[in-house]
């Protein structure tokens, strides 16, 4: 019974701190309250625009003030905006394109260049490679400062965000992209963010496949690999067994035939894509490393090549499992963790090997949702975009404060060391 | 087990079309990358062909003797009879290796796929009075059609995967071209055509044991409008020189694209559906042709004709495409030999054709030519005639060696 106390008031006050990360993104979000004697009373002099009463709850239309309003009054709140998608919202795309609300590469590089023309105090565009039919692969850095090196002069922090090396995982370029506007788009008005992208350099690079993804969007929607012509009329490379750590370690976690689906490329980064993303890597000092997928609905870590546990095992399951329950606290959906070589199936030559076997970088391969195949597989409904995002957004952050926390303590504030000792102890009261 | 995969048919698709709604005329493959719109056969197109101008290489400039002179040269609309029809059918055969993603990654084909369109594809009206000559046609132009692709994936014994790939699509003209002879020397025509048309991709990939499937579609609806002319100088009586031109125009598409996933077993069903416009800025294309008599009974033509493709331009679903084109030059030649022969006391004039073409494509990579070879014939009488063209291409350029055909019959009244 303790216990339970325990974790449901740990939970509660998460439900406090985390909502503030999952709602500023966009202006307006419906939330819910339960409907006590209690809150009753606080809401009357809140003058919130009430939206409906069911189930025992109070739905709220939110502006971000009326948010920390309730955070002020320690007023519980559930955010339900996804549960009421936008009229025609699966009909008129925003980007325009075949592929609806999903970013094509044009729609990403427009999206890109105007965050940067927007916000050019902390966002800044690298290109770090071309890929294979010459397409751009952009890197977004956000920090304060951010034309100088403050990883270097002031000891700051690099995280990494990449997403779509596989072409048909769609929603794998949006959480990173939409990662980037949130840190953006927040700085100026909401000081955890703008302390944490003070305190760090976040890099996003939402598309490494840029041809793999046109080419997924305008002919066949399955495509995985990248563009490369194999000369024997198969064509792709594979670009998460392409990368030089354990690459062609065995016929299991790679496959040297070309028409496979995990195809390893020729050689160790054979492919413009992979080497792009390395020589950049290499060149940074990353102290933590996201790579989204899907699906699945899981967080891996390494080894992919091996069930033998990585030197790091106990850091590498403990951030997992952090940003596992952040993820649940949001929707309750779970993200179950583990070791990649042990817990899904085995994989050579993937990003997190190679950045955690060669750059001993903590990595994570997170495989965003639907769970399985038959709910989806690689698609996702437009719908999902958001709170897909949102559910990973914490978790996101939470590895960016690790980071701040552990390289540069003298920035991290109390309250972000309680949010921690939270996390870990929600974690424990979950399991 | 590995799965292995059996292409069960990779079939032409057969038009059998109404008069006034004539299906496709000349076109080639894709042999660069990915494009859906490409025409079949050639990126090449001006206009319609009929038998004699296919016999003679295509040429037509200076030396189009029927009322699809409209499409080319409507100033040649002054040399036709007071009152001329024609109705033109053609056989259009096109291989192909890379379309779609055919060739290009998802399926692999032994062989270049080929496909044969049967049509209806030019039918004209013309009068003449009194140094004027006006006209009314209707034809193809350009044909997007790919063959259709089944196929069906097993493990063993068993029906794992099926896969279906499906685009039709045709490009319409209705063009109405009024001509003047200016003086005995000079005549000059101006045409104005309308452009209608439609264009349907589809496939669909099922996992047969699941139920689970994905399919897209996507549909065009083409508009638009140009307008073409041409001089023509009767330098003596042997001589005569054209000069035409098409104007740069935009092919309009108002499009949906609808993008499903559907799995019964996880009661999920996603659904993107887009409607966006798309549009093609076609290029600019000018030319200049002669015809000379060398005597009585043998002429020569000969046609060179710029496609401004540099200039082309491809917004879909407002994305725009990169296409990598350059200029084209094409040249086309022809000879023509007339004989004669009694049939039931009547004088039947027979025509005989030969032509040669060259026929580079836009794309630069890879840098792609075909060669046709041409003949023809035909049986003329004082009102009435039949012509028979054929063109075979050898394309050069690819690796692929693709081939092309083109038969066509012309069936003219003139009075």
């Amino acid at each position: 019974m303790k216990l339970i106390i325990k974790s449901l008031s740990l939970f509660m006050g998460m439900l406090v701190a985390i909502p503030l990360y999952s709602q500023n993104y966009a202006d307006t979000e419906i939330i819910s309250i339960q409907k006590t004697r209690e809150n009753i009373i606080k809401l009357q002099d809140l003058h919130l625009d009430l939206l409906m009463e069911k189930d025992g709850k109070i739905f709220i239309v939110a502006h971000t003030p009326d948010l920390v309003k309730l955070q002020e009054e320690q007023i519980l709140y559930h955010i339900e905006t996804s549960a009421f998608p936008p009229y025609g919202s699966n009909s008129a795309a925003i980007q325009g394109g075949i592929n609806g609300q999903f970013h094509s590469y044009q729609e990403v590089e427009r999206e890109l260049e105007e965050l940067v023309q927007t916000y050019p105090q902390i966002a800044r565009l690298e290109i770090i490679g071309k890929s294979l039919e010459n397409r751009n692969i952009y890197a977004l850095k956000i920090s304060d400062n951010v034309s100088s090196e403050e990883s270097v002069s002031d000891s700051e922090p690099e995280v990494i965000f990449l997403g779509c090396h596989h072409a048909r995982e769609w929603i794998s370029v949006e959480v990173p992209l939409l990662l980037g506007k949130f840190l953006v788009q927040n700085y100026s008005n909401d000081s955890r963010v703008q302390t944490l992208v003070d305190s760090s350099e976040t890099w996003i690079i939402p598309l490494v496949n840029p041809d793999g993804l046109e080419y997924s969007i305008y002919f066949y929607r399955y495509w995985r690999k990248n563009r490369r012509n194999n000369g024997d009329g198969t064509y792709g490379v594979d670009l998460n067994r392409n990368y030089g750590y354990k690459w062609g370690l065995d016929e299991r976690g790679s496959s040297s035939d070309t028409q496979n689906e995990t195809y390893r490329g020729r050689e160790p980064f054979s492919e413009p894509e992979s080497q792009a993303v390395a020589s950049f890597i290499s060149a940074h000092d990353f102290k933590a490393l996201v790579s989204y997928h899907n699906y699945s609905q899981v967080i891996l870590y390494p080894w992919g090549h091996t069930s033998e546990p990585a030197p790091d095992v106990d850091l590498l399951d403990k951030l997992a499992g952090d940003m596992s329950a952040l993820i649940k606290i949001v929707y309750n959906n779970e993200y179950p963790f583990g070791q990649s070589g042990e817990d899904l199936y085995v994989t050579n030559g993937t990003t997190t090997d190679w950045a955690y076997g060669t750059l001993g970088i903590p990595s994570f391969l997170i495989e965003l949702p639907p769970v399985d195949f038959l709910h989806g597989g690689f698609f996702n409904a437009e719908a999902e975009i958001q709170t897909i995002f949102e559910e990973n957004l914490p978790a996101a952050l939470y590895l960016i404060y690790w980071a701040v926390d552990k390289y540069k303590p003298e920035t991290s504030q109390k309250r972000f060391k309680k949010t921690l000792h939270q996390i870990h102890n929600l974690k424990k009261g979950i399991k | 087990m590995k799965p292995h995969i059996k292409v069960k048919r990779i079939s032409a698709i057969f038009f059998c079309l109404l008069i006034f709604i004539p299906a496709a005329i000349s076109a080639q493959t894709i042999l660069g990358q990915y494009e859906d719109e490409a025409p079949l056969r050639t990126w090449n197109v001006l206009g319609v062909t009929t038998a004699s101008q296919i016999g003679m290489g295509d040429t037509g400039f200076a030396s189009v003797r029927d009322c699809s002179a409209a499409l080319v040269n409507p100033s040649l609309l002054t040399k036709l009879p007071k009152y001329s029809a024609v109705l033109n059918a053609a056989y259009t055969m096109g291989h192909m290796h890379k379309f779609s993603f055919i060739n290009t990654g998802v399926l692999l084909t032994e062989k270049n796929p080929a496909l044969g369109i049967y049509s209806l594809n030019y039918f004209g009206i013309a009068m003449k009075h009194k140094g004027w000559g006006l006209a009314a046609s209707t034809a193809i132009l350009e044909d997007y059609d790919r063959p259709q692709v089944n196929s069906e994936i097993y493990f063993g014994d068993t029906l794992y995967k099926t896969f279906s790939f499906k685009q039709q699509g045709t490009l319409r003209v209705f063009n109405f071209a009024l001509s003047r002879r200016i003086n005995k020397w000079i005549s000059a025509g101006i045409g104005i055509n309308l452009l209608t048309g439609s264009f349907q991709k589809e496939w669909e990939d099922e996992w047969v044991i699941s139920e689970i499937s994905i399919s897209d579609l996507k549909t065009l609806d083409f508009s638009g409008f140009y307008l073409n002319g041409g001089l023509l100088f009767d330098l003596t009586d042997k001589l005569a020189v054209g000069a035409v031109f098409r104007t740069p125009f935009t092919k309009n598409a108002s499009g949906e694209s609808l993008s499903e996933n559907y799995s019964p077993g996880g009661n999920t069903f996603i659904q993107i559906r887009v409607n966006n416009e798309s549009y093609f800025k076609q290029p600019l294309v000018i030319g200049a042709g002669v015809n000379y008599q060398l005597f009585n009974d043998l002429r020569i033509a000969l046609d060179m004709s710029f496609f401004n493709w540099a200039s082309y331009k491809v917004d879909y679903f407002g994305e725009n495409w990169e296409r990598d084109f350059k200029n084209i030059l094409k040249i086309n030649m022809g000879i023509e030999y007339e004989s004669y022969i009694e049939i039931f006391g009547h004088t039947i004039t027979v025509p005989m054709w030969l032509g040669f073409a060259h026929d580079p494509q836009p794309m630069r990579r890879p840098n792609s030519k075909y060669s046709y070879f041409s003949l023809g014939s035909g049986l003329r009488g004082k009102n009435i005639s039949l012509d028979i063209g054929s063109m075979i291409g050898f394309e050069s350029g690819s690796g692929n060696k693709l081939r092309s055909q083109k038969w066509t019959m012309t069936l003219g009244f003139h009075i």
